[in-house]
């Protein structure tokens, strides 16, 4: 990766000039304390204290000069991390099963970290030496005696755990002839093996296993792996609803690109051949716009990302408009912080663009305005043009929602901060023919 | 005062609000600097957090102090001063590269927990409340001495404390005052100006601030008190030694104990400041905000130097100055003030008549205006968001929201308005002199033992639990409240240390925070929580999109094999 | 300081793929020397203010000198001194802590022109 840390520096690396520069500060200091303390001052400090004040000094100085050079020491990295990591997951376990709740580790779906801490808590539990769970091919965790070779990550072994997955029925197992383990020193004698299901669906098997008869007690396993399937199939709920929301969220967002994509490359188009150069830089600038724009971590961003893809469009438009285009922004540097909904802003200020100054005759201004307002927690977003405006009628068909040709349609914005927000935006247009359009948006803050 | 110098004030405080409005950056590169953490955004932002700190505790207060005590009061200034350097070195970076607007915001999301958030609401009601109260008390002593009569009835003092708090509460709810960056960092550069003429024009008439300290140290330090129903220059007593008590030696005001316990107060309380840790929003990046504090150190150390110069001015050339001067001789016994605090409106006077009030008194009113106003948006959006909006009504609409926070500011304008009309400043003077530094010490006595440890511990310790933040924050609260009631009804003596007890209850806190959190368990996530606590990738990312907006167009530097390789 | 990093950014740095998050050792490392760093400087900063007071109990001549005629080196520490000493500090604290950040913390120096990878 990168070179680690910072190098040692200061006398050593420094060397002949590290250790001149010390005796110079020494002697600086010496110089210093004298006159402070003899000269400038009257009555001068008895010599007793200055020699103290001075020593004193200069040993902090020698002890604090390669540290203030060098800086931290040598880093050693990586090494302490993970016993950090380890020390707080030992720290204070739950006092039983059941106190876990939703922070049960299973809840999180059927992952081999989930299963090892989920057989841990369970083994005091069910009466058994050794507690195992696999989903349908391999094991995901497994404690107890045997785990020598009964080892999480390995194919399932045994014909009984492969005929309870397929049969969907408990299994119990009583000889280590029905345990059938390969392993000949296997420890295990006894066994119940509970399959985990959602719905019809066997996903999993939940194993319990014994060093010594009788086996263990069937219906305690049973019940052990209801409840396990159930958490498991709250799970997998939980993430269907997950990605049923981040679906229509991207489905909402990705209409937007195609179409600026599709003005910004008829705007190249238009320009390649009589200024080549120009219409190279608007093709990075471009590019520039949509690594960001297509890299999300989220719905969320910065502001300074929103920002950004104001800039880039205004730039781009700016090749076709020429000095035709103002615009002014507004935006107190609190506003900075912000976390907003990801390319909100732009459309807002394209539409402004295309619908507002467009087709007005010498062009105009568009003011992008921002505010913090603290009182209501709430981010106070204010785009303005002083375009043709739109009349009564087209006001109200854009505010229902049909876009006009080839527009970013309020509605699709509205409908995404509905999503994120609820009722907790606000979305308003303000037009009138020849007056321009105002479009306050008032946002809270994340 | 006259009319030439309310006109001048008036004047003044229009033309503020003119340069406001005309000066705002309105140009995209200038927003560009800010976002990429240039010079000019993070400078705007230090004067804009030094606008929101120096209230007129530090304005009137400082000097007040300086001119009562002395060395004991100069403390106050360096305190003061002091306060950001903890900031800087634990909380400003890691604070803002979190991300969260509040303390309470902060704390609660670091530890995942709702309990948190609220005990940090509650403690932070406190703190602005305790800070609320000297500025409204001041705020009735600058009408007192301006304009010197009362409206409809009540007294001068009582109508400054309405009038001024009404005033900048009304300005608030309605909208105006919301603590934009640019006005509170053109606020505080009026202010600067403000004293920097002063100090310039008292030097310029010969003031020399080596010889007046000496010539001050070399008589007995006096100030006015009650004595059988007049008021008569008593000389002070020497808590430190048995000579009598001089103007550049310790003693005055704070014995031994008290003098670090003082120290210790002030350094610790700034990074509780909950109107101050919002300003670290604005900032860019973690880097950004680091930097910014350093300016601030820098701007606001300024500020105390020559507050400080002015105080020791005030008590030089005031005596002097009384003989042909009706005015003064009204609000002085011997030649030295009776309340502290008219101590640089006095020197004002002096030196520039009544337009040199008009100015004195303007910066005083403008930091006045602008620290309650900070403090009202702190406590009431932090009423309004992390109680209203997340318990009481998690679906409330914009216009829910905002009249919840008007609700609440109109709730702690009252808070802190009552119990000012009930003080009388002539009463409070002789049992606190300079009391306004002293009340707001209080304040940071409270924020320095329940918020700081809490914070600093929260950002720095990885162990530490949401429990064990409740308790810290209770623990500090609940010591320094004490410790400042025993304080208060204890005479002079061992019982006036506990008037500044952080040493005792900061403690306190952290090692409550340390024992319950051993006992509890930590926060889900904290890994992830850590990667953007310490962590720069954000900053970086931030950073490079920034530059990228500056620089427009790409600069290829001769690169050209550079398929998009999607 | 932004320049810094600026420069090198103009040049090359802007074709490069979007800087990686950090990894959780990296972040670990970085956040116990930065403690370090922190927790030194701020007992510098607490000896040495605290160190004014002390003096006057400890020694008179910090009370009763006169620095070049004037002031008591006690007051000219307390009202000057300490204002500058705080300022330094910080300097010094920040860009220190500043550059551990930025050589902890964020990518190797450019091998240039690289082109794009898609990370």
């Amino acid at each position: 990766m990168r070179a680690g840390g910072l190098r040692a520096g200061g006398l050593r690396a420094g060397g002949l000039r590290g250790s001149g520069l010390l005796a110079g500060a020494v002697v600086a200091l010496w110089v210093a304390v004298y006159l402070v303390t003899q000269v400038f001052v009257d009555p001068p400090l008895p010599t007793t204290s200055t020699l103290l004040a001075g020593v004193v000094l200069s040993v902090l100085l020698i002890l604090g000069y390669p540290s203030a050079l060098r800086g931290p020491r040598q880093l050693r990295r990586g090494r302490r991390g993970g016993g950090r990591a380890g020390a707080r997951r030992g720290a204070a376990a739950p006092a039983t099963f059941l106190d876990l709740g939703p922070s049960m580790p299973l809840r999180r779906g059927l992952t081999p970290e989930a299963a090892d801490r989920t057989v841990r808590l369970l083994r005091p539990l069910l009466g058994g030496d050794a507690v195992a769970i696999t989903d349908t091919s391999r094991v995901l965790a497994y404690v107890g005696p045997g785990r020598d070779h009964h080892r999480p990550g390995q194919d399932v072994m045994t014909g009984a755990t492969a005929r309870v997955l397929a049969g969907g029925r408990t299994a119990v197992l009583h000889t280590r002839g029905e345990l059938n383990c390969p392993d000949p020193d296997c420890p295990l004698r006894t066994g119940v093996i509970a399959p985990l299901a959602i719905g019809g669906r066997i996903i999993g098997a939940l194993k319990v296993y014994r060093v010594d008869f009788p086996a263990p007690s069937a219906r305690t396993v049973e019940g052990m792996a209801g409840i396990l399937s159930l958490h498991l199939e709250l799970a997998e709920l939980d993430r269907e609803r997950g990605l049923a929301a981040d679906a229509k969220l991207n489905a909402l967002r990705s209409q937007i690109n195609p179409h600026f994509l599709f003005n910004i490359l008829n705007t190249i188009a238009s320009k390649a051949r009589t200024h080549p150069e120009e219409a190279r830089q608007l093709l990075l600038r471009l590019s520039d716009f949509f690594r960001y724009s297509t890299r999300q971590d989220g719905h969320f961003a910065d502001f300074g990302q929103e920002y950004f893809f104001v800039r880039t469009y205004v730039s781009l438009e700016q090749a076709r408009f020429g000095d035709r285009l103002h615009v002014r922004y507004d935006v107190d540097p609190q506003v900075l912080g912000v976390q907003v909904p990801v390319l909100v802003i732009q459309p807002l200020v394209e539409n402004a663009v295309k619908h507002g100054l467009a087709e007005k005759v010498g062009g105009g201004t568009v003011t992008l305005r921002a505010r913090v307002d603290p009182l209501g927690r709430m981010t106070a977003v204010t785009v303005r043009d002083d375009g043709v405006g739109m009349d009564k009628a087209t006001l109200a068909r854009v505010l229902a929602g049909e876009g006009r040709e080839g527009g970013v349609g309020l509605r699709n914005i509205s409908e995404r901060l509905g999503s994120l927000f609820g009722e907790r935006y606000r979305l308003d247009v303000r037009s009138a023919p020849q007056q321009g359009t105002t479009v306050d948006l008032l946002l809270p803050l994340a | 005062m006259s009319n030439a110098g309310l006109a001048m004030c008036v004047a003044i405080l229009a033309a503020t609000v003119g340069l406001v409005v005309l000066l705002r950056p309105r140009r995209a590169s200038t927003l560009d600097f800010y976002l990429a953490g240039q010079r000019v955004g993070v400078v705007t932002n230090a004067c804009a957090i030094c606008g929101d700190y120096l209230s007129a505790a530090s304005f009137l207060g400082v000097a007040a102090a300086v001119y009562a005590f002395g060395l004991d009061g100069v403390w106050y200034a360096t305190g003061f001063t002091a306060g950001f350097v903890p900031v800087l070195l634990f909380v400003a970076a890691p604070l803002r590269r979190f991300g969260k607007f509040s303390l309470a915001d902060f704390l609660g999301r670091r530890f995942d927990s709702e309990a948190v958030r609220l005990v940090a609401v509650g403690v932070v009601q406190l703190v602005v409340l305790s800070y609320l109260l000297p500025q409204a008390i001041a705020s009735g002593l600058t009408w007192e001495l301006l304009v010197g009569q009362g409206l409809a009835g009540l007294s001068p003092y009582a109508t400054g404390v309405l009038f001024a708090t009404v005033s900048v509460t009304g300005l608030v709810v309605v909208g105006g005052m919301r603590g934009a960056t640019w006005t509170q960092a053109v606020q505080f550069l009026f202010k600067l100006a403000a004293l920097t003429w002063l100090a310039a024009a008292v030097l310029g008439g010969g003031f020399s601030y080596s010889r007046a300290v000496a010539d001050l140290d070399a008589q007995p330090l006096a100030n006015p008190q009650v004595v059988d129903g007049t008021s008569q220059l008593v000389i002070a007593d020497n808590r430190l030694s048995d000579e009598d008590p001089t103007f550049a030696e310790p003693g005055a005001r704070y014995g031994a104990a008290g003098q670090f316990a003082l120290v210790v107060t002030l350094m610790f309380g700034t990074a509780g400041l909950p109107h101050i840790t919002n300003r670290y929003f604005t900032s860019p990046s973690g880097k950004a905000a680091r930097t910014t504090t350093v300016w601030v150190l820098g701007l606001a150390g300024a500020f105390y130097g020559l507050a400080v110069l002015l105080g020791v001015a005030a008590r030089d050339l005031l005596p002097g100055a009384v003989p042909g001067r009706p005015w003064l001789a009204a609000l002085t016994t011997d030649g030295v003030l009776r309340v502290p605090e008219h101590a640089l409106l006095a020197l004002g006077r002096l030196v520039g008549g009544e337009i040199g009030l008009g100015v004195v008194a303007s910066g005083a009113l403008l930091a006045l205006m602008s620290t309650i106003a900070g403090l009202l948006l702190a406590a009431a959006a932090s009423l309004g968001h992390d109680v209203y909006e997340r318990h009481l009504n998690p679906r409330a609409t914009p216009s829910q929201a905002v009249r919840a926070g008007r609700l609440a500011t109109g709730v702690i304008a009252l808070a802190a308005t009552l119990p000012a009309l009930a003080v009388r400043p002539e009463a409070l003077s002789t049992v606190f002199p300079s009391f306004t530094a002293t009340m707001v010490t209080w304040a940071f006595a409270l924020a320095g033992s329940a918020l700081t440890p809490v914070v600093v511990l929260a950002i720095w310790w990885p162990r530490a639990t949401a429990a064990g933040a409740a308790a810290g924050m209770l623990t500090g609260a609940v010591t320094a409240i004490g410790a400042l009631v025993g304080g208060l009804t204890s005479g002079p003596g061992a019982g006036e240390v506990l008037l500044t007890p952080t040493f005792l209850a900061a403690p306190a806190a952290a090692l409550a925070v340390i024992g319950v959190s051993l006992r509890t368990q930590v926060p889900q996530g904290l890994d992830a929580l850590w990667l953007r606590l310490h962590g720069t990738a954000a900053d970086r990312r931030a950073e490079r999109l920034a530059l990228l907006t500056i620089r427009g167009v790409r600069v290829d530097a001769g690169a050209e094999a550079e398929a998009p390789a999607r | 300081m932004p320049g810094s990093r600026g420069r090198r950014a103009a040049a090359l740095d802007l074709a490069r793929p979007l800087p990686l998050a950090d990894t959780a050792a990296e972040v670990d490392a970085t956040f116990r020397t930065e403690r370090r760093i922190a927790v030194g400087y701020f007992v510098v900063f607490v000896v040495a203010t605290l160190a004014v007071p002390a003096l006057t109990l400890v020694l008179d001549w910090w009370s009763e000198g006169r620095v070049l005629g004037g002031m008591s080196p006690a007051f000219l520490m307390t009202a000057v001194g300490l204002y500058v000493f705080f300022f330094a500090l910080a300097v010094a604290a920040s860009s220190l802590a500043s550059t551990v950040e930025d050589r902890m913390l964020g990518e190797p120096e450019a091998d240039a022109g690289a082109g794009w990878d898609p990370p």
